[in-house]
């Protein structure tokens, strides 16, 4: 799976993804667990609260329930038998009994009093008053009014929350229907709100079964102005966890038993929730954090695994490029450490050979080309002794002294002390030497001349390349017995070259011959035109590639062999050694 | 490698997916399973509706809030169907408003809510009895006890004068069941022709003790006179024979171990709903008779009613025929071993 990637990457991706599926993983699961834990808690704390504060409000209503069920039995009994008097005052200690309770009064069917606890005069009359109607229009129920200002007595502004019952009783021995009302004061009602801990901004809601707000328990929340009484609509029972405007409460919504009311409570949890998003925070920087420092840690690993192998890569390539000297230094681990020292081992092992080889070469080299230097001289000192013989014979005292002084000097030149390389002037000095003796030999059956170019004499050349072509033009060129031979010999620079050309006006080269010739030159083995063959093989062992023999030639016209050689001025130390 | 990845994220989304699985159960909340012939309808509705699909019964004991709690937390694991006995039949709208929002359909039974709650929702449906007619048998059952002529009553009347002397046992003063079968028990009479006393009315919350309580109370004073007892249920019913029987009022005179109606001394008590044990008094000759409300039949048309419902077949095939597009009403049976 990781074949295609480096073995940094490999360990990285490997560790990246261990190291975030463990991550994410546990992360997840504790996520998971953490929010349900605190949804629970937030859950059943919350319905807790909500639980206790319906059963006060239930408790409340019960009481009234309890009350209006005795009186309803009482008075159908009590009518029954005209005990009305009686009735009255059941009444009357029925509504002192209770703290909450403020007056039972009973109506007949059009709204005038029928039965009444209170002594005051009740104002006219009651049957457009929409807890009568409600009364009326369904009789199996209670009706609970919403709080209201008591309008009952003309003395009294009190708040009053009206409970009426639809109530059968008998007038005159007739079975009527009539309407029973209980007022209830509304301070427990309310202080039941207050004596509930539902925290910051926490709220209880009241609503009817039209969902209009009956009671809030703070006056800010109103019909038309409360956030909360639309969530209150939209959950319709139940509980959840909602945020109103910059709080986060839970909501619950449940009925309160025998009033067609729906109570809302809001419970403010922002210390839970607060306390969860601070845990979901830390969760995830520590997901984040750990997955940094697992790439960190990845990338220090890996680094340190791959880096000596690199190392050994790159040093590798090096070797390849020709560098043998450095030495690889890995520092890591063990098994690298022995391998780069195996390979160092290695490296100059090839290095102690590769030295001999090239010892070995340069050996071999120098003895062929003192071999080849060697190979120039004895037949040309013969003729030359030979002419210089024939020369006294003829008393031509005077050529011979002339032949004498440039054999010494073509010797000495020769010879140069044992240098190899010697100034391109004494080189030319050479052949003119060579020249002057040549042509007294072969009595002025040829002409030669030198062109030079002066700054040619500062530079230096190897040794004795001039004389051998020179050599070549006279014998090869010059056979004509019956023309005045020519033989020019140049010497120039061009760029970083020294030209050597010697160009004679014999008969010429066909290029076949040319072919054969540059063949020959070239071939390792011992063959023809050995002067050439000679020349280019020394200007190849000590200039290298730098150097060359070209060879051209028009037929019946010249022939031009030039030697290219390197500018160079070595001539200080160009013994080889 | 690549497989146990891909292995490793199936487990994962598996993991996922079992936290959310979809309920596809009925679920059926009762009121109070302390209460015998709620008990009794809600082991036989599990009983018939298991058969065709899988159902779980919730108890609210009696409160509101706890059966709130469990109906909010049952809609979110989107049930097929919810069969709901309230607590507080006034409190049903917000159950019927949400179930409206979720679509899931509703079968309230054995306490009616409020028809304009059940008109809020298409798919809220009641199945009952009418009380009325609960009230209606139990006064054709005193008709049959006191010799079916109203200006001649039989041994039955012991003083001889005509009148039936009453004592009434009420459910819960202001529940819609009692105030109907206390209601129309006098009012068939009365229709009947009959004269009757009520001695007292005795509220006692559909609940054997308190009824047992108030009996042994009251009854010492009206024991001369009273010529009948009827309850609004056989729990009551049961509590008054317990106190009767705690103060001597029945004599077993040949000690069968039977109060026989025609040597010993009894006073006739009826009850309504027929449950298991009121057989039992009958068998034992305490109780008279009952007014079957019959949980087995309710059950039945209950679950019939939920097969139509989830199959989708039409409403109109219903054995007992729907009124008002959402009402299943089944009939009350007079129930005695007299007649066997």
């Amino acid at each position: 799976m990781f074949r295609r990637l480096s073995i940094k990457q490999g360990i990285i991706t490997a560790m990246m993804i261990v190291v975030s599926l463990a991550l994410t993983v546990a992360s997840v699961v504790f996520f998971v667990l953490f929010n349900n834990a605190t949804a629970e808690v937030i859950h059943s704390s919350s319905r807790e609260i909500n639980k206790q504060v319906i059963m006060n409000y239930e408790r409340y209503i019960d009481q009234v329930i309890e009350t209006a069920n005795y009186l309803t039995r009482k008075t159908i009994e009590m009518t029954e038998d005209q005990d009305n008097l009686q009735l009255i005052s059941l009444y009357t200690q029925a509504a002192q009994m209770s703290q909450d309770i403020e007056t039972i009064i009973m109506f007949d069917r059009f709204g005038v009093p029928f039965i009444t606890g209170d002594e005051r005069n009740t104002l006219a009359n009651v049957s457009q008053a929409s807890w009568f109607m409600s009364a009326v229009g369904n009789k199996e129920i209670f009706h609970f009014s919403a709080p209201h200002p008591q309008a009952l007595f003309t003395s009294a502004i009190l708040e009053v929350i009206t409970v009426t019952k639809s109530i059968r009783y008998y007038d005159q021995g007739i079975v009527r229907d009539g309407v029973l009302m209980i007022d209830l004061t509304t301070e427990n009602f309310r202080g039941l709100a207050q004596k509930t801990n539902l925290g910051d901004n926490g709220l209880i809601l009241i609503l009817d079964d039209s969902s209009n707000l009956v009671y809030s328990s703070r006056a800010i929340c109103n019909e038309m102005t409360c956030v909360n009484k639309t969530l209150v609509d939209r959950i319709i029972f139940g509980g959840q966890s909602v945020q109103v405007e910059e709080d986060f409460m839970y909501l619950n919504v449940n009925t309160l038993k025998h009033t067609r009311w729906r109570i809302a409570t809001f419970i403010n949890i922002n210390s839970i929730f607060q306390t969860r998003r601070t845990m979901n925070i830390a969760i995830v920087s520590i997901i984040v954090g750990s997955l940094f420092l697992g790439f960190g840690f990845s990338v220090v690993l890996s680094k340190q695994i791959s880096d000596p192998i690199h190392k050994l890569k790159n040093h590798m390539a090096l070797i390849e490029q020709g560098d043998m000297l450095t030495e690889v230094k890995v520092k890591g681990q063990r098994e690298v450490v022995a391998l780069s020292k195996n390979f160092n081992h290695m490296i100059l092992e090839i290095r102690q050979l590769l030295d001999r080889l090239v010892l070995e070469q340069k050996e071999k080299r120098k003895s062929e080309f003192l071999a080849l230097q060697t190979q120039i001289n004895p037949h040309f000192l013969y003729n030359t002794l030979d002419s210089i013989v024939w020369l006294a014979e003829n008393n031509q005292n005077k050529e011979v002294i002339e032949m004498v002084i440039a054999l010494s000097k073509f010797f000495r030149i020769s010879i140069s002390r044992g240098k190899n390389v010697i100034r391109v002037k004494d080189e030319l000095e050479h052949a003119k030497q060579y020249l002057l003796i040549q042509k007294i030999r072969y009595n002025k059956k040829f002409d030669y001349e030198f062109q030079i170019q002066p700054n040619v004499n500062q530079f230096s050349v190897v040794k004795l390349i001039l004389q051998p072509i020179i050599e070549n033009a006279i014998h090869h060129g010059l056979s004509s017995e019956f023309e005045t031979g020519k033989i020019n010999i140049s010497a120039s620079t061009s760029g970083k070259k020294l030209l050597f050309e010697i160009e004679n006006n014999g008969y010429g080269l066909t290029p076949s011959r040319i072919q054969e010739l540059n063949q020959n030159m070239r071939s390792e083995e011992q063959a023809n035109g050995v002067g050439l063959r000679n020349v280019y093989q020394r200007l190849k062992l000590y200039y290298g590639e730098e150097a060359d023999v070209i060879i051209s030639s028009e037929m019946d016209q010249r022939t031009n062999i030039t030697l290219v050689v390197p500018l160079r001025k070595d001539y200080q130390d160009e013994k080889i050694n | 490698m690549k497989k146990l990845i891909s292995l490793f994220s199936i487990f994962i989304l598996l993991l996922l997916l079992g936290c959310s699985s979809k309920s596809e159960k009925v679920h059926l909340f009762i009121y109070n399973m302390n209460d015998p012939y709620i008990a009794a309808l809600g082991n036989e509705i599990m009983r018939v509706g298991s058969q065709y699909f899988p159902m779980e019964i919730h108890d609210a004991f009696n409160s509101q809030v706890i059966q709130n709690e469990r109906i909010e937390e049952v809609m979110k694991t989107k049930p097929k169907l919810l069969i709901i006995n309230p607590v507080d039949r006034l409190g049903a709208y917000p159950i019927i408003e949400k179930a409206k929002e979720l679509n899931i359909p509703l079968v309230f039974i054995n306490r009616e809510p409020l028809a304009k709650d059940l008109n809020l929702y298409q798919h809220a449906y009641y199945v009952g009895a009418l009380a009325e007619q609960s009230g209606i048998l139990q006064a054709e059952l005193v008709v049959e006890l006191f010799g079916n002529q109203p200006m001649q009553l039989n041994s039955m009347d012991r003083n001889q004068d005509n009148i039936i002397q009453m004592i009434i046992f009420k459910g819960e003063q202001g529940h819609q069941d009692a105030e109907l079968r206390s209601e129309y028990i006098i009012q068939e009479l009365e229709n009947r022709g009959f004269t009757l006393e009520i001695l007292t009315t005795e509220i006692a919350n559909w609940n054997r003790d308190i009824a047992k309580n108030r009996a042994k109370l009251i009854l010492p004073e009206y024991l001369p006179s009273v010529e009948v007892i009827v309850s609004n249920n056989d729990a009551m019913a049961i509590g008054v024979i317990e106190a009767m029987i705690e103060l001597g009022i029945f004599i077993d005179h040949d000690d069968d171990g039977i109060i026989d109606h025609d040597t010993d001394t009894w006073i006739p008590v009826i009850g309504i709903d027929g449950i298991f044990e009121a057989t039992q008094w009958m068998r034992s000759g305490h109780l008279y008779a009952t007014v079957l409300n019959d949980a087995i039949n309710q059950a039945y048309a209950t679950v019939a009613l939920i097969r139509h419902i989830l199959q989708g077949i039409p409403l109109i095939e219903l054995e007992i025929s729907l009124t008002n597009q959402r009402y299943v009403w089944v009939d009350y049976k007079k129930y005695t071993l007299l007649e066997d």
